[in-house]
């Protein structure tokens, strides 16, 4: 049975209430403004007090849509309202989705090495595509072991709080996260092209060399990439 | 008779002005596999002196530990995690007493940081012009000494050796 691999990502946009602040000042008469000097030339004299946000501003949407002020982890009661003490059991639950993802990454890494090295060994053995074939059953197991550490440890970053700062910048971040794409769709494409490679003829079945040689590529990409985005991220 | 009251005011310590686009504070933290720094541009230094003796009496300086940028946000958001920057989101320093000696100068005094506090001795230079002064030092503290667990990348963690170097500059009329 060929195997056939979809994955659905869905995002949710939080909504985001914008609140105008009133001119109270200029709805003031006079008299009032008066009785009111004292107070504020008090304030004026107060050190300036500095607002300290507990979500960063520019939050992705999936960010938005789980971890925002209005988003549905909080809407559902899942998460609770945003506080001070929230947001840093937050914080500590991102710290440790974040380590989980990094070993996570190890883990993926080592599997699909494996998976890319017996699938070479399977394409260069006489009996590939046979029942026989030596290296078929290993590169099944890791290709499947693959999927599986990929998607969890991909979706520990992707699920998690949002981070207390994120400015706008470049990055190794920045590079992590695009290398990121790149596996994501060398992880879509590469089994697609899997599929395709076995192909029934008149003698029985047969590895297709041409739609081997994608497959093989796209392997070699996404390992590639994968690698890259963890290296990338200790420099 | 004015001259006279000139010396007179003259000689009183008085709180210098501060150059806030010149001052800036940084700290260096050593990874195995890389240094990371980061910088604060507003840091909030105050400094009595007296301009006559060149002589500088106290100094106190706060940091929001938020303004720090290391050109990678994630990793100072990571920072911030570590030293708990929701319920410390201050670093404070007050001096206790200082060393001059021609252009070298040694502050001690009271750090707090992640809500420790610690004596710490920064040595550095005082440049005086004639109603400027421009002071650089260092210092370097220990996580673990003000109870910050090191972060850690790959599983890593830092060495535990924190860094800071400074600058800041003064102006009076």
């Amino acid at each position: 049975m060929k195997p056939f691999l979809v994955l659905a990502f869905i995002t949710v946009a939080g909504a985001q209430s914008l609140f105008g602040q009133e001119e109270f000042a200029s709805s003031l008469d006079t008299d009032l403004q008066f009785h009111l000097a004292p107070l504020k030339a008090r304030e004026d004299s107060l050190p300036p007090s500095v607002v300290r946000r507990l979500l960063p501003q520019n939050m992705s949407l999936m960010e938005k849509g789980l971890w925002g002020e209005n988003g549905i982890l909080r809407t559902t009661g899942i998460a609770s309202p945003l506080t001070p003490q929230v947001r840093k059991s937050e914080l500590s639950l991102r710290r440790a989705m974040l380590t989980a993802h990094q070993i996570g990454g190890f883990l993926t890494l080592a599997s699909m090495i494996a998976a890319v090295y017996y699938g070479q060994k399977s394409l260069l053995d006489p009996n590939s595509g046979q029942r026989n074939d030596p290296y078929r059953n290993p590169h099944q197991f890791f290709v499947t072991s693959t999927f599986v550490l990929y998607s969890a440890t991909g979706l520990l970053a992707v699920l998690s709080p949002p981070p207390l700062i994120r400015r706008d910048e470049i990055s190794t971040t920045t590079i992590h996260k695009t290398l990121a794409w790149v596996h994501f769709i060398g992880m879509v494409v590469t089994p697609i092209l899997g599929s395709t490679i076995l192909k029934r003829g008149p003698i029985g079945r047969y590895v297709d060399l041409n739609q081997a040689r994608f497959h093989q590529i796209s392997g070699y990409v996404t390992v590639s990439a994968l690698a890259a985005s963890m290296i990338v991220v200790t420099f | 008779m004015l001259l006279a009251a000139a010396a007179i005011t003259g000689a009183q310590p008085r709180i210098a002005e501060t150059l806030q686009g010149e001052c800036w504070i940084s700290y260096r933290l050593v990874h195995p596999l890389h240094a990371i720094e980061a910088k604060s541009l507003s840091p909030e230094y105050k400094v009595e002196l007296d301009p006559t003796t060149k002589e500088i009496k106290t100094v106190t300086a706060q940091v929001d530990v938020t303004t720090f940028d290391s050109g990678n946000s994630n990793r100072d958001s990571h920072a911030m995690e570590v030293i708990d920057a929701l319920t410390y989101p201050d670093v404070e320093f007050t001096s206790t007493s200082i060393v001059q000696k021609d252009d070298s100068l040694f502050v001690t005094g009271k750090l707090t940081f992640h809500g420790v506090t610690k004596e710490i001795t920064m040595a550095g230079t005082a440049q005086w012009q004639s109603n400027r002064l421009d002071v650089f030092g260092a210092f370097t503290i220990g996580l673990t000494e003000f109870k910050v667990d090191r972060p850690s990348l790959l599983m890593i963690p830092v060495e535990d050796k924190l860094s800071f170097t400074l600058a800041a500059a003064f102006s009076w009329k």
